[in-house]
């Protein structure tokens, strides 16, 4: 964890920055993995949608498995869509005020209310999600609000950039459940 | 008739915490219109929205596996010694996959899912031996034009999606250096 407060579950997203891109003007896809904290011991949970219950806490963390990474997060934006049809949906899975619009962007400088501190990076981190170890960047933890039974499909979009200001945005479409069953 | 890919994509040399463990892999679905040569292929946004695909009933669906590793000179990269795809998550029924068998098409590769919800792929056999499993067909370079990466490539299939439904695959990919890759897709068949 890169501080001392353990959510109850985080959203590992992972890529090599060394990945080598068909087409440059397009993001890359990178993996992603569930981890379950709340069970005293830390458990990778795979690809499958996680349900999240109302008041716990989520992070999502960012790891580059690249050998010698020469990129560094500028950013990372978290939208979400939620797929209830009718009224009463929430904008996101998260009553935290940055979420009010469904989408916060993650900075080493947050300034709008959109935006939330990035933190790291720390080196040598691992993910129990995705099972792999790398230099690690994270936000958070951010608190389920009570929206029992709404599905939310969340793009993660990270923007990497080198030296040379050379940039790669890496993305991956997860999906988060809110209730109480697991 | 539609042309899908479900790609996915792992690094061989990525260090895992537990190496008895998979480690997750990205993927993507791509629809390959096939009134257009695929050299002038563009992929859309669309075709990066990672969470589900819905596919017409009757599509055709390659899995291809690219790693993305660098070869360091010298050095020769692991070789894919099998590919699992198991649509058990969320079909408890035995036989119970998108890809019925095909009885008036001999040549269908959905014979392999005869009865099963869960097929392994291989390499060939040994030249002049019957295979009785699906091959994985090394490739070469190739470009995953949905997870928009370059690597070394396998194929495995085509196979028939004839079956209407909503399934949840688990991928698992094994290497020749005891690695496992595991990704889990989901893909309805039906109204596409």
């Amino acid at each position: 964890m890169p501080n001392g407060t353990t959510p109850d579950a985080n959203l590992d997203v992972s890529f090599s920055s060394d990945a080598n891109p068909f087409n440059s003007g397009l993001p890359i896809a990178m993996a992603y993995g569930y981890t379950d904290n709340s069970q005293g011991s830390y458990r990778g949970k795979g690809q499958t949608k996680e349900t999240v219950a109302p008041g716990s806490t989520v992070y999502f963390e960012i790891f580059d498995t690249a050998s010698s990474p020469t990129f560094n997060v500028v950013s990372a934006t978290i939208s979400a869509v939620n797929n209830n049809p009718g009224t009463g949906r929430a904008n996101s899975p998260f009553s935290d005020a940055a979420w009010s619009t469904g989408t916060v962007v993650a900075t080493r400088t947050p300034a709008g209310p959109n935006e939330v501190q990035l933190r790291g990076p720390n080196n040598g981190a691992t993910s129990t999600g995705c099972n792999v170890t790398g230099r690690n960047w994270a936000c958070g933890p951010f608190t389920v609000g009570n929206f029992n039974g709404q599905r939310f499909e969340i793009t993660i979009s990270v923007l990497m950039q080198d030296g040379q200001s050379n940039q790669k945005t890496f993305t991956v479409d997860p999906e988060m459940v809110v209730g109480e069953g697991k | 008739m539609r042309v899908f890919r479900l790609e996915t994509t792992l690094q061989s040399d990525v260090v895992p915490i537990n190496p008895n463990a998979p480690i997750t892999m990205a993927y993507a679905f791509m629809d390959l219109d096939d009134t257009k040569p695929t050299s002038n292929f563009v992929p859309d946004a669309q075709n990066l929205r990672l969470v589900r695909k819905t596919v017409p009933k009757g599509a055709t669906i390659w899995f291809n596996i690219y790693d993305t590793a660098a070869s360091p000179a010298g050095t020769s990269l692991p070789e894919v010694t099998a590919v699992t795809i198991d649509c058990t998550k969320a079909n408890t029924t035995i036989g119970d996959s998108p890809f019925a068998a095909e009885t008036d098409n001999p040549q269908s590769l959905n014979k392999y899912w005869l009865g099963k919800n869960s097929i392994t792929a291989r390499p060939s056999a040994p030249l002049g031996q019957p295979t009785t499993w699906p091959e994985v067909m090394p490739c070469g370079q190739g470009e995953s034009y949905g997870c928009n990466m370059k690597g070394r490539r396998w194929d495995v299939g085509p196979f028939t999606a004839n079956k209407d439904g909503a399934y949840e695959f688990t991928v698992t990919v094994k290497l020749s250096n005891g690695r496992t890759f595991m990704v889990d897709p989901e893909m309805v068949v039906g109204e596409g």
